[in-house]
């Protein structure tokens, strides 16, 4: 019988432990490190305004991005959403506060469309107003939940409020339906929402992500080969492939061929232990 | 007639005992009983609260009106699903079974279990806390399964270590001279996702598109160190139990556990194929995908070959059926997410609900059927008492073609939907086409719901109390 190597825990959970932080700093950390600090406005982008922050604020509470997606992605069906989804396009994305940290808008689910560009799309605010209190009533087939709770209904109207145009049917009678703060902060912040035109990219400034914070870590990673979409013509992939994605990619296929191996080593070592286990019971029967 | 199935029933248990050591003695003290008991009693609530929710969430989908408050909204009850079936229901069972492999597979006292109390209030505490937290749209910045603010999954986060440094005594305290495999895995497991954790809400390098690559790679690692491997630790320990048989192939195990490790690190970003993340970390992430298949492949061709020739087995023991489903689902289930990572498939699924029925195919089919198949084979060890098996068959059948309309529908309706973005429809005409499948999903998800509380009797039957004259080890 081979003399077993499966002995040291230490050994084992320690050094396995190790290889994971190892992976995990060169696939996670580093290339967030890196689209952390590279991710720049360009210089035709808006900032958010304090009201569209805090409309942010209800977007993340409401966790909108369960449903709604903000990622176009360089594909002809998405096409309908906006241009392609650039790293530039999320500079503003940082932690909400203390306890909230950086949302995740990108999302991963369109239970209903996507909102990268909604602001352009859907820039009539009253629109907004009335989706937003009743989705039903302006989309008849909508699954979207009514966010009733970031509006009010009120006898007295004063001038400065938004007096949001809501059928008879869908509100206490006679009363008038105005947004609250929140509802207001919510509607600017989707009205925000509005991609940057790439029509004069020279002037803007580089797209892409522009690392420039340590040698080292721009060696590792390709930072300025982003998927190239810029202009208006969307292929599938439209991508500068570089040394570095041939490098990857070889590294990638080579790694599982070997790791293949091991799994057609141990089959091959199946058979033997098989042999083995035959043996053993006819010596015994004998 | 009642009474005759009774008896056949018991002469069934009787034979399964009788033939299997495993079930001699349950080789615990009183206070391990006491303490997995309470991890299976929690565990089993959390089930029924999480689909609770879940059912809401899959009606609010044909009636969207229904129950419009601001804290029953999808938004928020969606996390609520999510968080309390993967930190309160599969976690607490799985530490539940730990609590008793670790020990035993490692022929070891289990060094504390006071420790082992602390860790199972430090996760009710922070699943209760998160919960609660939710329903206020408290919400850690709507990535998924790290919708916990940080405090709260702190709190998980401690549990965990509490729990990794307990089992590190109990192993490093051991007679055996090897260390059984499916420690290996419950071992990698622990310290992997107390790593990956600890990356997830670490705020350094979370900026902007920072934090769509810890995303992705936070998610993956959830479902795959934290679940799946901590699941297949256990079972390559309770498989060969309950079938009294050894493992086919330790070294198909071991070879198993590095290209888990490997693989399944390196895929997170196959979440987001097509972003603008850079283009290396995608390809790699779709290459990797398909590596992933070896792991798979490894532990499932040695769960079949220790599986073969115990048919009898499987149909009279309570609970093989669904250790059964569960290893054949962990190879359709990893195959299906492979194929999902494909650009060109990607294309057709991503987005849609077809990514829902893939992760109820795994997160249920796999790793809950292989709990629940654990469960009803480590019952009656700890206890002497077997679910009766009419009980656990409802709860299997309904389990099981539940999920299968779930899932089903989802996916047909999901490649429906995508095919309809393809060709360039009006996104409503998406919304409508799903609704029969949306229906079809409430009706299976019923079902599922249904069969937790089949479950929740099946576990109180069980574990209610001891026999009589069972033997606990004294300390």
């Amino acid at each position: 019988m081979r003399q077993s190597k499966n002995t040291n825990h230490h050994l084992i959970i320690i050094s396995s432990t190790i290889i994971y932080v190892f992976l995990s700093l060169l696939i996670a950390v580093g290339p967030a490190y890196v689209m952390d600090r590279g991710t720049k406005h360009l210089a035709n982008e808006q900032k958010m305004t304090t009201e569209q922050r805090r409309g942010f604020e209800i977007y993340v509470r409401e966790n909108c991005a369960v449903c709604h997606s903000q990622q176009v992605r360089p594909l002809s069906m998405d096409s309908v959403f906006g241009r392609p989804s650039q790293p530039s396009d999320y500079a503003d994305i940082r932690p909400i506060s203390t306890w909230i940290m950086t949302p995740n808008v990108l999302g991963t689910a369109r239970l209903g469309p996507d909102l990268a560009n909604v602001g352009k799309l859907r820039n009539n605010e009253m629109w907004n107003y009335i989706h937003l209190y009743e989705p039903r009533i302006v989309v008849k087939k909508s699954i979207m939940p009514s966010y009733k709770w970031l509006f009010k209904s009120t006898n007295e109207v004063e001038e400065a409020h938004t007096i949001v145009t809501i059928p008879e049917s869908y509100k206490p009678a006679g009363e008038y339906i105005i947004p609250t703060r929140e509802g207001d902060d919510l509607i600017a912040y989707l009205q925000y929402l509005n991609q940057a035109s790439f029509d004069n990219i020279e002037e803007s400034g580089k797209l892409g992500v522009n690392f420039t914070g340590s040698k080292l870590l721009s060696a590792i990673y390709n930072t300025d080969n982003i998927t190239k979409s810029s202009q208006d013509s969307i292929s599938l992939v439209d991508h500068d492939y570089s040394i570095f994605d041939y490098i990857v990619v070889a590294i990638s296929i080579l790694v599982v061929a070997v790791a293949f191996f091991f799994l057609v080593r141990a089959f091959f070592g199946l058979r033997e232990e098989q042999k083995d286990h035959i043996k053993s019971k006819v010596m015994k029967h004998e | 007639m009642q009474q005759e199935e009774n008896i056949e029933a018991r002469d069934v248990e009787q034979k399964v005992r009788k033939g299997n050591p495993f079930y001699n003695s349950p080789n615990i003290s009183r206070a391990e009983f006491n303490l997995i008991k309470a991890f299976f009693y929690a565990a089993a609530l959390w089930l029924l609260i999480g689909s609770l929710a879940g059912e809401l969430n899959a009606l609010k989908f044909i009636w969207p009106g229904l129950m419009d408050a601001s804290w029953l909204t999808f938004g928020r009850i969606r996390p609520i699903h999510t968080n309390t079936l993967f930190w309160g229901w599969s976690s607490l069972a799985m530490l539940g079974l730990a609590y008793y492999v670790v020990p035993s597979s490692a022929k070891a006292k289990l060094y504390s279990v006071k420790l082992g109390w602390i860790t199972f209030w430090l996760i009710n505490i922070s699943v209760i806390a998160g919960s609660i937290t939710m329903f206020f749209g408290f919400n850690n910045g709507m990535g998924e399964y790290r919708e916990f603010i940080w405090p709260i999954m702190g709190t998980f986060i401690l549990a965990l270590a509490v729990s990794t440094y307990n089992f590190y005594v109990t192993i490093h305290r051991r007679e055996e001279n090897e260390m059984y495999v499916s420690n290996w895995f419950i071992m990698g497991s622990l310290l992997w996702s107390l790593t990956f954790m600890i990356i997830g809400y670490l705020p350094f390098y979370q900026n902007a598109l920072g934090e769509t690559v810890i995303q992705g790679y936070y998610m993956h690692n959830a479902v795959g160190m934290w679940f799946m491997t901590f699941t297949l630790g256990l079972v390559y320990y309770f498989l060969p139990k309950m079938l009294n048989t050894p493992i086919y192939s330790h070294s198909l195990g071991i070879v198993a556990f590095w290209t888990q490790l490997l693989f399944y690190t390196l895929i997170g970003t196959h979440h987001f194929l097509f972003s603008p993340l850079p283009w290396w970390i995608q390809a790699q992430a779709i290459i990797f995908s398909v590596g992933m298949m070896i792991p798979v492949v490894a532990s499932t061709t040695n769960f079949s070959l220790t599986l073969r020739g115990h048919g009898k087995t499987i149909r009279k023991l309570p609970g093989m059926k669904f250790m059964l489903v569960g290893i054949i689902f962990y190879f359709l289930g990893s195959f299906q997410g492979s194929l999902q990572a494909i650009q060109s498939l990607n294309i057709i699924w991503h987005f849609t609900d077809f990514t829902i029925a893939h992760s109820h195919m795994t997160m249920y089919t796999i790793i809950t059927f292989l709990l629940w198949g654990m469960i009803y084979g480590f019952g009656p060890k700890i206890s002497g008492r077997f679910a009766d098996k009419k009980w656990v068959d409802i709860h299997f059948w309904l389990a099981f073609v539940g999920l299968l309309i779930y899932s089903i529908s989802l996916m047909i309706g999901g490649t429906k939907r995508g095919i309809s973005w393809l060709d360039g429809q009006p996104f409503i005409d998406s919304v409508i086409l799903m609704v029969p499948y949306w229906t079809w999903r409430a009706v299976g998800g019923t079902m599922m719901f249904l069969s937790h509380f089949v479950f929740g009797w099946n576990l109180y039957q069980m574990l209610k109390s001891p026999i009589k004259n069972i033997e606990y080890e004294t300390i």
